[in-house]
């Protein structure tokens, strides 16, 4: 049994690894870097040990530090979140070296999945259905030309070194020599590596991904797709499950399909096996994440199931307490991630304060945040304040529920992608199930909140409340007109213990 | 009592008065408001406006007053503020402006360096995305007002170009 954790991240996956240690009985050290001493997971925690600079290579990423934060305050075991250093392998073979269990793949696996390229190769071996490609190491741009024909336009030009990033389409044999070029530079600097593959690109894509669980006896289930195809230039907004795309046939072959591939690497823990799949069904293997994913509540509202306290348990070398029969998928989960960015200026990040954030609630409402009222969102990380996930008997009401969930949703103190998201939600083609990954960026003018939105007469009457008592709530405007001579009506901003100073913000 | 505000750069007024059963009216726009006001301890208040209750938080940032209101914030400055945050308002020629809050990464011209229309004069980086602020105009770099490291806020001045005679108005 793992006694004490530390938790080798921030925001709010730290702050849900901090709950599933509190249930567990784990005691839990968090480590922050020096703009986020006072963070909500650090709050949280049991111990807190200062890592390093506001730089994520200073703090989170530093392994050293991290290390040895486990080995001062007595840690017999590491979780890594995701982000940061989760799919780093060096990271997860220094916490097994220290003597700590690491809460994740076995890092061969990492490794092995990490560079995109010899993952194709392994998958094709393994039988998983891979996208039409080319890859070979030495070939030469005719040979490119070649094969681009044999697959057929458009192709994509891909890093063997792995992400989203160069990522090039290609409609014209005649454009192919440059984007070839272009996209090495672009791997060279990102990775140290130019080497390029070429990959059929399928119109009208849907993202959908198969979550896996494997333990250290040899057993690996899936649990169910997760659909993911409302992103904005990879980056993923919307994620739901069950895909209203999938039959059950269909479901169970992805599902055999992503076992499969996390077998061939002798997968343990939780992993996403990552497909993308054409409207008539096809489906072609994309990468496998070697960690949680931020969207993997969606998953454990449909299956009932505690994903991050399984990651524990198998770390802990339990066996899963099921086999694959025992899983089912009950209704319908969507999860939304509210960001601080200003859609009407190319969703470009947003910092501030939050001066007041009163998250939505109710039956089949789950809020994981990393931040609370007061709390800042800073230049320095990801600018996710919270995931809003939802859950319910049926799509359309999961749709309905979390477009109340939104609206409820009150946040003051920086600019937020909220009604962006209800837009998206409220959309006729999300309701159809109808979402391909390029879908907002062809309907962004739809899903753009107006510029001039009307000033409700409420809000109006509310602000000129507030400030008729000089900025306090309108608490004591009405007390003030109800009950004259009522000392504790006076409308001085007096408050207890600190005279009559008001202090603006 | 009269309170005026601008809103989208537009003046927004409300008249309100006291009633004796502890309501206000509240006149906007001439369209006339009964009010019954309850605040509520986490400091928002549930105004009832013709029968439909609707809750409202308000927050002070400054000059500026920000109501949300089913999950819209909407922000009201003062009069004299005129413009407020500025949206939607262009930069003069020779002003370069920070377009997100971020750090500054790279400076990579100096003063009284010459510089062509869209040539990068520094890199601003926040959370995981970098951007690059360009030169408005063809000219000269008379001041650069921030240097490497520094933390700006979104729209703050990051330099002065002095452009070359007749390229000052084309944006």
């Amino acid at each position: 049994m793992l006694r004490k954790c530390l938790i080798a991240n921030r925001g709010e996956i730290a702050v849900r690894i901090l709950r599933a240690c509190r249930e567990l009985g784990v005691r839990t050290v968090a480590v922050y870097s020096e703009v986020d001493a006072n963070a909500r997971h650090v709050r949280l925690a049991d111990e807190a040990v200062a890592v390093g600079g506001a730089a994520p290579s200073e703090s989170y990423l530093n392994v050293d530090r991290l290390i040895a934060a486990a080995l001062a305050t007595g840690c017999d075991c590491v979780h890594p979140g995701y982000g940061f250093l989760s799919e780093v392998e060096t990271f997860a073979e220094a916490v097994i070296a220290a003597g700590l269990v690491w809460i994740g793949p076995p890092p061969d696996a990492i490794r092995r999945m990490g560079v995109k390229t010899e993952a194709r190769a392994l998958m094709e071996r393994a039988g998983v259905p891979l996208a039409p490609g080319f890859q070979s190491d030495a070939a030469d741009d005719a040979a490119f030309l070649t094969a681009a024909g044999q697959i057929g336009y458009p192709v994509m030009v891909k890093a063997a070194g792995g992400g989203g990033k160069g990522i090039r389409v290609v409609y014209d044999p005649a454009a192919l020599p440059e984007s070839l070029a272009a996209a090495r530079r672009e791997a060279l600097h990102a990775f140290g590596d130019p080497r390029v593959y070429l990959e059929k690109f399928i119109e009208r894509a849907r993202h959908i991904e198969i979550q896996v669980f494997g333990d250290s006896h040899g057993n690996i289930v899936h649990l169910f797709e997760r659909e993911c195809s409302a992103q904005r230039r990879h980056q993923k907004v919307i994620e739901e499950s069950p895909s209203p795309l999938l039959t059950p046939e269909l479901r169970a072959n992805m599902g055999a399909a992503a076992v499969e591939a996390a077998c061939a690497v002798g997968y343990v823990n939780a992993g996403t096996v990552e497909f993308i799949a054409a409207a008539s069904g096809e489906y072609y293997f994309l990468e496998m994440n070697t960690r949680l994913q931020v969207e993997h509540p969606v998953t454990e509202l449909v299956t009932g199931l505690d994903l991050v306290k399984l990651q524990f348990a198998v770390a802990a070398g339990e066996a899963l307490p099921f086999t694959q029969a025992d899983l089912t998928q009950r209704g319908h989960a969507i999860e939304a991630r509210l960001y601080a960015e200003d859609p009407r200026a190319g969703f470009l990040p947003a910092t501030g304060v939050l001066l007041r954030f009163l998250p939505p609630a109710g039956l089949g409402v789950r809020v994981d945040s990393g931040v609370e009222s007061g709390d800042a969102i800073t230049i320095h990380y990801d600018p996710m304040i919270a995931k809003i996930i939802v859950h319910d008997s049926t799509r359309a009401g999961a749709i309905r529920r979390l477009d109340a969930a939104l609206r409820e949703t009150t946040l003051i103190g920086t600019t937020t992608n909220l009604g962006f998201l209800r837009a998206l939600v409220n959309h006729p083609a999300f309701a159809a199930g109808e979402i391909d990954t390029n879908f907002i960026e062809r309907h962004l003018d739809d899903l753009l909140p107006a510029d001039d939105l009307p000033l409700p007469d409420g809000a109006l009457i509310a602000v000129a409340l507030a400030d008729l008592n000089g900025g306090q709530s309108a608490e004591s405007v009405q007390a003030a007109n109800t009950a004259p001579g009522d000392p504790w009506a006076l409308a001085d901003g007096f408050r207890l213990g600190q005279g009559a100073l008001r202090i603006d913000r | 009592m009269q309170k005026t505000y601008l809103y989208n750069g537009r003046a927004v007024t409300v008249d309100l008065a006291p009633l004796p059963d502890g309501r206000w009216r509240a006149t906007i726009d001439g369209r006339e408001h009964i009010a019954a006001v309850q605040p509520r301890p986490d400091g928002g208040v549930t105004l009832t406006l013709e029968g439909e209750r609707r809750t409202v938080y308000v927050e002070r940032a400054g000059v500026e007053r920000l109501a949300a209101l089913d999950g819209i914030v909407y922000t009201l400055s003062p009069p004299e503020a005129r413009g407020g945050r500025r949206r939607g308002v262009r930069p003069g020629a020779n002003e370069l402006t920070a377009q997100m809050p971020g750090q500054i990464r790279e400076v990579l011209v100096s003063e009284g360096q010459v510089v062509a229309r869209g040539q990068t004069i520094l890199l601003l980086e926040a959370m995981k995305m970098e951007i690059r602020a360009a030169a408005p105009a063809d000219g000269v770099v008379a001041r650069l007002l921030v240097k490497v490291g520094d933390i700006v806020e979104r729209g703050q001045r990051l330099a002065e170009i002095r452009p070359n005679e007749g390229t000052e108005d084309d944006a």
